[in-house]
């Protein structure tokens, strides 16, 4: 429930937003900005729903616990 | 824009910022919230005994009625201490707040059976705040401590707070323990902590009724008692009065403090007041086995004179203030040697003076240190006080000749 | 786009408290858990990289010729290839940078002032005035700095020169106990942040006239903020002694709960962390400009502006995710130093490279 309330703050923003830019007559910028938008409405909107997300930094830290390792035994 | 329009999204923004500021999502409104002055932990049938002691606000303003008291006492018992904070609320109506807190006090019992435990949550809590001084409870429960009814100050942690500071910087031996102190010594392993002991002396039932102070002499009062040993976060003793006493100058927690010394000549006693004292430890090392020298220098008056020498004459002056540094001598000595012997717990830091000049060396010796401490160290103390003043008059008053 | 121009003092006061931000509390805690006392020493090591790091920063920078930096990249590498560089850095160091502000802000707020506020709310907020401040321009941003620069600098003096009296200099011996090997373990932290990510000053190495005079800036920053945190932990590990400062995890802001003088001027810490709500302020911002100007010129678009609130949004979403307990936590920080780097030394290092290759070959 917060979750939507947020995201409808930020939808507001945005239509403010894109007001402006079709006055302004910006398509890429609009498109662009639009395609983000949506990413994060669907993220958002996923969340809700209680989806786990994985965190980047899970894989990140896969991948680098090797050079830790490393690292910490070459200064133990 | 219009002028309308402006001054409307102005007035939301003002609105908004406004609602944004008071924080209300974590509110703790004044009258919700009981502020705990103090804290007593006891342990009772296995479990912790919670005792909190919170000021009636009602009580610290003009209009009070001389009926209520201005203190309250809550305790709950529970596993833990955090749920035995909780817990109160079932007999209070407020929540404990305890960033205020000023002192903790702890039974006897649980400082014999380790204090790493009950204060993990005073260290790990956001609210309690690392001011507050730490004492053990003697001879009776932390919870008579907090329900006593004390004489000078409306609110009793008040009047032990104030009085544990005052003793600190006029009695060396009392020394106030700070829980950052605590937490320094708990993680350093060259020293060991070391807590106050608080008692009540007289009749303690009568004490904690406002008969105590109706009157002139109180039934009971508390007192500061002497410095406990800690080894690791058990107390494994108490020292008397003269070994804390050394205890404080070794650890250079005098900042005024006096002491009687007997005249050279006679069975009277003169009070040396020393005013300054700072002490180096020393450490070396010879034929592989530890040594510390303890200088220590005082400046120093003469505060009361029983003696019948004539202080006006140099010579007596500086046999004065040769006897004056014998017994501070001994006293240090005997200090040192008599914890050094008994417990094996370094409360002086001489492991944290090798640690730091020796920092290899400490380093073999770390693990063992109780038992280096108890067997190996040798200690030497030197002594270089020196008597300035004696005050408004020179020698006790007397017929003139 | 013309007026988005800053001076050379308020690029300094804005480096310095993006520096000051996240790193400034964890400090001392960080440090000390791998080096003990001579945590201070680290960050001696950490400004002699960071002063030769700053020699291939003002390399780019005087290849740069005026070029703004994302453009750069696209005549370096040509067109497809700069813009999937830039993609990829902007959507892998910035961007993720934002999010784990962001939560290491909440994280703060809600383990030691509010521990019942979700952390939406905090999110919300902080993202709420980033969005806001850099909706309106980079030269807002300046002028800002300018002004809070000096509140920070008098609430750091109000928080740590009372701490001085309480300074016991024994908690700083035996320096060197167990050799330079943890002094330089424990500097890869620091150095992962706040310093590394100075790659992304060069986005604004052409607000100045001469690449020199950024240079000279960055250095003039970097310096200043690093000498900031050797005197804070200095202070904090003498007042609170080693063993205490790695236990606790905020320890900056514990030693500032222990200063009590004459029972009267004691209990202000709260006063202190706005030190760190302003710089975490200043480090958002500068992150949410550098993703919002890399992705619009990724995309060709003609204003960063319009991607502001999107990239917002899903930064709220990844800082919720980021990590879920303390232990993850401590996990991420470890490994950080080694992720950062690829984007902070490997990455300025291949640029400063091609770039000299493009130069000698143009000749």
């Amino acid at each position: 429930m917060d979750h939507l309330i947020i995201l409808l703050i930020f939808l507001a923003g945005a239509f403010m937003e894109y007001r402006v830019l079709m006055k302004k007559r910006q398509v890429r910028d609009i498109v662009v900005s639009a395609c983000f938008l949506s990413v994060g409405v669907a993220l958002v909107l996923l969340r809700q729903l209680q989806v786990n997300l994985p965190s980047p930094m899970m894989g990140i830290n896969v991948l680098f616990k090797p050079i830790d390792l490393f690292m910490s035994r070459l200064l133990k | 824009m219009s002028g309308c329009k402006r001054i409307g999204l102005a007035f939301t923004a003002f609105i908004l910022m406004a609602s944004l500021l008071t924080g209300c999502w974590n509110r703790r409104e004044l009258n919700a919230i009981s502020v705990v002055l103090a804290m007593g932990i006891d342990w009772v049938d296995e479990q912790y005994q919670l005792t909190v002691q919170v000021s009636d606000p009602s009580q610290m303003s003009i209009n009070r009625s001389g009926e209520r008291s201005p203190a309250i006492i809550f305790s709950e018992r529970a596993p833990t201490i955090f749920e035995a904070l909780r817990k109160i609320t079932t007999k209070a109506s407020r929540r404990m707040y305890l960033s205020h807190m000023r002192i903790v006090i702890i039974n006897e019992k649980i400082a014999e059976r380790g204090l790493r435990n009950p204060l993990d949550f005073l260290f790990r809590d956001h609210e309690v705040r690392p001011d507050f001084f730490m004492a053990v409870a003697k001879g009776c429960d932390a919870k008579d401590i907090l329900a006593f009814v004390t004489p000078m100050e409306v609110l009793p942690a008040i009047d032990l707070y104030k009085s544990l500071k005052v003793s600190e910087s006029s009695w060396a031996p009392t020394s106030a323990v700070n829980v950052v102190d605590m937490m320094q010594k708990v993680t350093k392993d060259g020293i060991e902590p070391v807590l106050t002991g608080i008692t009540l002396i007289g009749n303690r039932n009568k004490g904690m009724k406002i008969d105590n102070v109706k009157q002139p002499k109180a039934y009971a009062e508390y007192k500061y008692t002497g410095i406990g040993v800690l080894l690791d976060d058990r107390i494994v003793g108490w020292l008397g009065e003269s070994d804390s006493k050394g205890y404080s100058y070794v650890s250079n927690n005098v900042r005024s403090t006096v002491g009687h010394v007997r005249c050279p000549n006679g069975r009277d006693n003169f009070v040396v007041e020393i005013y300054k004292s700072h002490a180096e430890i020393i450490p070396s090392i010879k034929d592989g086995k530890p040594h510390v020298k303890v200088k220590m220098k005082s400046d120093a008056n003469i505060g009361e004179y029983h003696c019948s020498a004539d202080l006006g004459d140099e010579k007596v002056f500086s046999q004065m203030q040769q006897v004056a540094r014998e017994e501070q001598r001994t006293t240090l000595e005997h200090s040192i040697r008599h914890v050094q012997r008994k417990y094996g717990a370094d409360i002086y830091g001489f492991g944290e003076a090798f640690h730091r000049k020796y920092p290899r060396q400490w380093n073999k010796w770390k693990k063992q240190w109780p038992e280096i401490f108890k067997n190996d160290l040798q200690v030497e103390v030197v002594i270089t006080t020196e008597l300035h003043k004696t005050g408004k008059i020179l020698n006790t008053i007397h017929k003139q000749p | 786009m013309d007026n988005e121009k800053l001076t050379i003092r308020q690029m300094t006061m804005w480096f310095i408290l993006y520096q000051l931000g996240s790193a400034f509390l964890v400090l001392p805690s960080n440090l000390a858990s791998i080096a003990k006392q001579d945590a201070w020493i680290s960050l001696c090591v950490v400004l002699t990289v960071q002063l030769l790091m700053i020699m291939v920063y003002g390399g780019i920078a005087k290849q740069l010729h005026g070029v703004p930096f994302e453009q750069y990249l696209q005549t370096l590498l040509g067109q497809w290839l700069g813009r999937l560089f830039l993609l990829l850095f902007t959507l892998m160091y910035p961007f993720l940078i934002l999010s784990l502000v962001l939560r290491d802000l909440a994280d703060y707020i809600t383990t030691l002032i509010l521990p019942e506020t979700p952390m939406s709310a905090i999110f919300v907020l902080m993202l709420g005035v980033v969005i806001y401040v850099v909706y309106c321009g980079v030269t807002t941003i300046g002028r800002a700095a300018e002004v809070l620069f000096f509140l920070v600098m008098g609430l750091l003096a109000l928080g740590y020169v009372p701490l001085i009296p309480k300074m016991n200099l024994d908690n700083l011996l035996p320096v060197f106990e167990f050799g330079w090997k943890p002094v330089v373990h424990a500097s890869f932290t620091t150095m992962a942040f706040p310093y590394i990510e100075s790659i992304l000053f060069l986005y604004f190495a052409t607000h100045t006239k001469k690449p020199q005079e950024w240079r000279r800036l960055v250095i003039k920053s970097s310096l200043f903020s690093g000498s900031l945190f050797m005197c804070v932990t200095v202070i904090v590990i003498s007042v609170l002694s080693q063993g205490v400062v790695s236990t606790v995890g905020f320890s900056s802001y514990f030693a500032v709960r222990t200063i009590s003088f004459s029972d009267f001027f004691e209990r202000f810490e709260i006063a202190v962390s706005v030190i760190w709500f302003i710089a975490i302020f200043f480090r958002m911002s500068l992150l949410m400009y550098v993703s919002a100007k890399g992705l619009s010129t990724v995309f060709k678009m003609k204003d960063y502006r319009s991607l502001l609130i999107p990239i917002g949004l899903i930064a709220y979403v990844i800082a919720g995710t980021v990590w879920p307990n303390t232990a993850a936590l401590f996990t991420t920080f470890r490994i950080w130093p080694f992720y950062a780097m690829i984007f902070g030394i490997i990455c300025p290092i291949l640029i400063w490279i091609a770039g000299q290759i493009r130069q000698s070959v143009s000749n």
